[in-house]
């Protein structure tokens, strides 16, 4: 508070609000905010997935702290109103401001630099192009237009497109870069943008009618768009105005698909390569065709990657080939040693014998339910069946009883009733518990710990869930929850990184969920997978 | 009753032998598709067990070829499949023949033992 109290004593010299160069009276008339300077700047940046349109609003202020509270709430007022504007205007999803709550602390634990970088993240469904010109032809303003073409040049490429479309058809078209060169200028020379309707005819572009028409240029294309009537009749001063109104959303819509095609296309791109280079590694990457700086981020990615993700996935793949010859080599002749003890158990033998006898047999028996187990693990067959929790972790503990033979075992229920059936895949419930317990074994055993122990808590919730807490008294887990869930991310020297990996999936998968649970002491894993599953 | 065993892995093939003998059964045995086809061709059996997974030919050949060649009837009846990997196709391929399935190793001895002595 002492601090608050002396910055209100501050002098106001100015607020500074950065949007870019969107002119928000464009969309609101001025009567609806105040600000006490004109927004002058905003950055209208991407969302890291590509999958929003994000405005980040970065202010430079000055002043009392009740001056900028004020401004504030006038600029969330101001955005509240752009925001459904820009919603309703190009049927946008909106999603509410994810910052729009102003701390006046954090306010001033940032204001002795006079900076405060708070963000308004104003975000839009993205989806196809066409879906958003075609909604540009159902706003009212524009009622009389009834086409819109849109072409595209992608800076270096050595063509451009034309979209065009209307309320119920959309073409495509291909054209060389000087067609597009010479239309790009002569709607740039248009000063009113309705301009000279000759320089159209002249082309084949199948434009018809008066139309509203502008350039941009944008990052990585060079775009103009046209909206016809499909008549002759003049555009109103009205319509030509408004039209330039939405020039600067335009340009950011557009730029956003824009940047999001020509991202799916390195993207598929790079796939096919990758494809072509695993498939073929001998295959000279120059030979091919593609970006060159995609080439070379690519060249980098497969040096550092594809040797171990070979090496890994070889190495699985040779487990597996592994469990299978043995499972089929050792089960004949166990079943072998099975009959000819129960054969031996019937001859005339003294009490010593017929113990050795039995023990011989206990072993076999042992050594084919590890091998079904195995056998289970590896079904590649998704069938649910009702599983009693207990008893598969019961039966993983046996199946891993050389890593966890010494390990103090405690399964507890949070209800009286001793079992808990869930319906799920056994298999896969049964393959998580199994790397859970060799991971939990093996890092005990690394670090010697005197006692060690796994406690296993199962709970009924109410939410129809069950919950299982996976905890040991080992070393602990130091690394992130997103780290240890990753795919080849691994602390032991021999590991192939992929055990937590698989469990995730497995759990995702169950339609459960697996997470690394903050503990002082030893590894903390909580499962939740729902009573009733179906697994698709 | 007269028993033909074929099986390849020789634990097995002699334990039952034993087992089978114990209860009063004339058992042959071998270990090759081949030389049973030869004994079932030169002897009546009123039981045979089959392993499917043999050194030289499947079991299934055994039981097709003493089907088409000695028109052995009975195949339904004769006929019972011991094998440890009943997969789908497996158990279609036997159901087409008609015979028994029992997996190895089995649920049960003594019912094991009951199945081919039925």
């Amino acid at each position: 508070m002492e601090n608050l109290n002396n910055t209100s004593n501050q002098e106001v010299t100015s607020l500074k609000i950065f949007l870019g160069d969107l002119d928000l009276e464009s969309f609101i008339p001025t009567d609806q905010y105040s600000i006490t300077e004109k927004i002058s700047e905003a950055n209208l940046i991407l969302e890291k997935d590509h999958k929003g349109l994000d405005l980040e609003i970065t202010y430079l202020f000055n002043g009392s702290l009740n001056r900028i509270k004020s401004d504030l709430n006038n600029l969330k007022t101001c955005l509240n109103l752009l925001f459904k504007t820009l919603s309703r205007h190009y049927l946008c999803k909106p999603k509410p401001f994810i910052n729009s709550k102003i701390n006046t602390k954090t306010l001033h634990s940032l204001y002795p630099d006079g900076i405060i970088p708070t963000l308004f993240t104003l975000s839009f469904d993205k989806s196809d192009i066409s879906l958003f010109l075609q909604s540009l032809l159902k706003i009212e303003k524009f009622e009389n237009y009834k086409t819109i073409h849109l072409f595209t040049h992608e800076k270096g490429s050595s063509s451009t497109n034309q979209i065009t479309i209307d309320l119920e058809n959309i073409d495509t078209e291909s054209w060389s870069v000087q067609t597009f060169t010479t239309l790009f200028n002569a709607v740039k020379k248009s000063k009113n943008r309705s301009f000279g309707q000759s320089s159209l005819k002249a082309s084949n572009f199948q434009v018809i009618g008066t139309c509203l028409a502008h350039e941009f240029i944008l990052q990585t294309h060079n775009v103009v768009i046209i909206m016809t009537r499909n008549d002759f009749i003049a555009q109103t001063p009205q319509e030509i105005k408004n039209f330039e109104s939405i020039n600067l959303p335009l340009k950011f819509f557009i730029n956003q698909y824009l940047t999001q095609e020509s991202y799916n296309n390195k993207i598929n791109q790079f796939e096919e390569l990758a494809d072509q280079i695993l498939d073929n590694p001998s295959q000279q990457l120059n030979k091919l065709e593609m970006d060159k700086t995609l080439r070379l981020s690519f060249e980098k990615l497969v040096k550092k990657q594809s040797k171990k993700s070979n090496f890994h996935s070889e190495k699985l793949n040779l487990l597996g080939e592994l469990l299978n010859t043995l499972r089929h080599e050792l089960s004949n002749p166990l079943f072998g040693l099975q009959l000819s003890t129960e054969l031996l158990k019937t001859e005339d033998l003294d009490p010593d014998q017929h113990e050795m006898v039995n023990d011989i047999s206990t072993a076999i028996q042992r050594s084919q339910s590890i091998i079904e187990n195995f056998s289970d693990l590896y079904k590649t067959n998704a069938q649910t069946e009702s599983i009693d929790i207990a008893n598969l972790i019961q039966e993983v503990f046996t199946l891993t009883k050389s890593e966890s033979r010494s390990i103090k075992q405690e399964i507890s229920f949070n209800s009286n009733e001793p079992n808990i059936n869930i319906t799920g895949n056994k298999t896969w419930l049964a393959q998580v518990f199994f790397n859970l317990i060799i991971n939990s074994a093996q890092a005990m055993k690394y670090s010697r710990i005197d006692t060690p122990k796994i406690t296993i808590k199962i709970q009924d919730t109410t939410k129809n869930q069950t919950e299982i807490h996976f905890i040991d008294n080992g070393p602990g887990i130091r690394e992130t929850e997103s780290d240890i869930f990753s795919p080849f991310f691994t602390t032991k020297t021999d590991g192939t990184g992929l055990g937590l990996n698989i469990c995730k999936n497995l759990m995702e998968k169950m339609n459960g969920s697996i997470r690394l649970i903050k503990n002082d002491k030893g590894a903390y894993f909580k499962l939740v997978l729902p009573n009733e599953n179906t697994n698709n | 009753m007269k028993i033909l065993i074929i099986e390849d892995e020789l634990l097995i093939q002699k334990s039952l032998k034993k087992l089978l003998e114990r209860k009063n059964c004339e058992v042959d045995a071998t270990a090759l598709g081949h030389e049973a086809i030869k004994l079932i061709k030169d002897n009546s059996y009123d039981r045979i067990i089959c392993d499917l997974m043999l050194q030289d030919i499947s079991g299934f050949d055994v039981i097709e070829e003493s089907k088409t060649k000695y028109t052995l009837n009975d195949i339904r009846t004769k006929f019972i499949i011991i094998t440890a990997y009943s997969s789908p196709q497996v158990l279609e391929k036997a159901s087409k023949y008609g015979c028994k399935v029992l997996n190895k190793p089995f649920d049960s001895m003594v019912e094991a033992i009951q199945v081919f002595l039925s």
